[in-house]
């Protein structure tokens, strides 16, 4: 204190205000003080670490995934706990629970694998295509006891679902302009499900290889598919155009 | 008597030591309803001394004054409807200082004091949890820390009369909830202000607290308040509006029509001076002088006379007791009574925002003219005051004056230092020299 008698003190030529020796911007302004001595270090009037508060640490996003998985397992037990007791106490056994409680079993599998997995798709599709299929066997077996549909009708059916949503993903994803094509290749794929199904099933029930209600799908799914395509690749400028278009 | 007057009760459990436990005051339970890390509702007293403080020193000072604070030496424990404080045996440490003061604290976490006390080269700060006391209270804490510290190393045998000494008796009258004292159910009500301006800047990271610090010379202000012929707080809170008048005004267009609202400052009101009291606990409310910007600009001369008169008109006990009358009654209400205090604490933060946050634009809280023992004047260089953080208002300023000198501390929770700079170069256009000091 009684050095900043002795000298004058330094200022700051907008504002008016005196500053300490050796600050080098007006606080207020942050305009740089005139005639400063470069070898005085201003007096530190607080330390320059911050004493952080204590506290809860915010969570990670790897911490909050946790925590929600954790919370829908919570609230799934419930239904679950409420049916598998409603049955033991009306049929003193597990008879039609156990359906509820495959199916509640199923969608835990479906949240836990992209929630605790999140940065490994192969591991997220894996468990939820595996996911699925137990359960298929599971609701086929506990009807009546015997694996006899899951053969003919679920394996092939997801097997062709997921062959066909998988050529989908990856012809747009590899696109390199993305835009009706997308919609275009969805529309494919929905018309080469529709096919699958009708010829595995029509064909179970039937006996016999026919295609009967899918050409119906097919036929559209095609041509409207085509055409977009043919807009998408001919027409270059088309998404910027329709956004020109339809701006507000 | 006791206990049905101030809500108190007292257990002894040892010859000593007694386990009280008291209810809040109407104050402190909004501010512990409402706390948070952006409203952590923490203030803060400091004084520098001439040498640097040793810390042995002041954490022996510490545990010698706390006894003569038994309200202070508490936690926060949660009932099934309200807070309540509960004797807290464990010792507060003395703790160095941080680059950004007034930081939250976890205040019902066990075992935590609702103040700290830090150190920091050659001074001391107490800060303090607003449930738990006023600046009054805060500043008597301060002056018999900083006593007793003295005392310690100078080995003064000198016990003045008006600092708490440790082997003082306590007088009940300390604990008392002024504020239930005061209240009588059949005032009227208060009404509800208007939603005020809130400058539109964006909020810093939680956690950092930007400080300047204005200096002047109490003279250079006076002959101006004598000019003018108003009060030190009234002048002050005149320059303060005209500042976030000029801000106001310095908007683009469209801007400045969003933000036309009224400007107006909360200026906190010791009540002890108007009925008396010698509670340490809180005893405050606020008046909110201001103008109205969409009536047009307001040139220095105008906003003075309204911030006069208004001050005038309402800081009297008639006036404040409609505001006691409203928040009092509020905690009476049996609906409320009866609301579980998780459920209270859903309520509360609109509660805070609309009766207090949104009706004002900044903060002026005035501590006054700080003394101290006169024969120990030369060992203390400033007594400094500082607002809590203010996330709706932005920035907000506390007001102390120590030997000569008047200390003004602006705290800020945004970059942008719009309202400080021109409200010091405002003071120093009309002749104050102004000094100014950041964290």
């Amino acid at each position: 204190m009684k050095q900043i008698k002795v000298k004058k003190m330094p200022y700051c030529s907008k504002c008016g205000v005196e500053v300490d020796q050796g600050v080098e911007n007006c606080p207020l302004c942050q305009l740089p003080i005139n005639g400063i001595e470069k070898d005085i270090l201003p007096p530190k009037k607080y330390p320059d670490v911050p004493v952080e508060p204590p506290g809860k640490a915010p969570m990670t996003t790897e911490q909050k995934r946790v925590r929600a998985w954790e919370i829908v397992g919570a609230t799934l037990l419930i239904p679950f706990l409420i049916v598998v007791f409603t049955d033991l106490i009306v049929n003193e056994t597990v008879s039609w629970a156990r359906f509820p409680m495959i199916a509640l079993l199923l969608t835990w599998m479906l949240v836990t694998f992209p929630l605790l997995f999140a940065k490994r798709p192969l591991v997220i599709i894996t468990g939820e295509v595996l996911s699925v299929l137990i359960f298929l066997v599971l609701v086929d077996y506990l009807h009546d006891w015997v694996i006899d549909w899951f053969y003919k009708l679920a394996l092939p059916n997801l097997a062709v679902l997921i062959l066909i949503a998988s050529a989908v993903t990856i012809l747009s994803t590899q696109a390199k302009r993305k835009g009706a094509n997308i919609a275009a290749f969805i529309l494919f794929g929905l018309g080469a499900l529709n096919l699958g199904l009708d010829l595995i099933i029509m064909s179970t029930l039937a006996g016999k290889i026919t295609i009967t209600w899918s050409l119906f799908v097919l036929v559209p799914c095609f041509i409207i598919g085509g055409f977009l395509l043919y807009l998408h690749y001919r027409f270059k400028n088309l998404n910027q155009e329709i956004k020109e278009r339809l701006q507000m | 008597m006791l206990k049905k007057t101030y809500n108190m009760h007292t257990e002894a459990i040892h010859e000593t030591e007694e386990i009280h436990t008291y209810r809040l005051d109407n104050a402190a339970t909004l501010y512990s309803l409402a706390s948070s890390h952006r409203i952590p509702v923490m203030f803060r007293l400091s004084a520098s001394l001439v040498d640097p403080i040793k810390i042995s020193t002041l954490q022996q000072a510490l545990d010698n004054i706390l006894v003569r604070f038994p309200y202070y030496r508490v936690n926060q424990r949660t009932g099934l409807f309200w807070y309540y404080w509960k004797t807290n045996f464990g010792k507060p440490k003395v703790i160095i200082d941080s680059k950004y003061p007034c930081q939250k604290m976890p205040i019902r976490k066990r075992g935590i004091f609702p103040f700290r006390v830090r150190a920091f080269k050659n001074r001391i700060a107490v800060e303090f949890h607003h449930s738990i006391t006023d600046g009054t209270g805060a500043l008597t804490f301060l002056k018999a820390l900083i006593f007793e510290y003295l005392k310690l190393k100078k080995g003064i045998k000198e016990e003045p009369t008006d600092i708490f000494r440790p082997g003082q008796t306590i007088d009940p009258e300390e604990y008392e909830d002024a504020y239930k004292k005061n209240y009588d159910k059949t005032y009227p009500g208060f009404s509800k202000s208007s939603r005020a301006l809130h400058l539109p800047y964006k909020l810093e990271r939680r956690g950092i607290y930007n400080i300047i610090t204005g200096i002047m010379p109490v003279q250079d202000v006076l002959k101006l308040t004598k000019k003018y012929n108003v009060t030190l707080t009234e002048f002050l809170a005149a320059v303060y509006i005209d500042t976030l008048q000029e801000i106001l005004f310095g908007f683009p267009e469209k801007k400045r029509k969003k933000h036309m609202k009224p400007i107006r400052l909360m200026v906190p009101v010791n009540l002890r001076k108007m009925f008396p009291s010698k509670t340490m606990r809180n005893f405050i409310l606020y008046v909110t002088p201001g103008i109205d910007p969409r009536l047009g600009h307001h040139s220095f001369e105008e906003i003075i006379k309204e911030v006069f008169h208004y001050m005038r008109l309402e800081v009297n006990d008639k006036y404040i007791n409609k505001q006691i009358k409203r928040n009092v009654r509020g905690e009476l209400h049996p609906l409320v009574r009866v609301t579980p205090i998780f459920i209270k604490k859903l309520g509360a933060r609109a509660i805070y925002n609309g009766i207090g946050q949104n009706s004002f634009s900044g903060v002026l809280t005035n501590l006054g003219k700080i003394t101290f023992t006169e024969t120990l004047k030369e060992d203390i260089l400033d007594f400094q005051f500082m607002p809590a953080p203010n996330a709706s208002t932005k920035t907000s300023s506390a007001i102390g004056s120590y030997n000569g000198k008047l200390y003004m501390n602006f705290g800020r929770v945004v970059k942008e230092t719009d309202v400080e700079r021109i409200f010091f170069s405002k003071l120093k256009k009309l002749g104050v020299a102004v000094k100014i000091e950041t964290n």
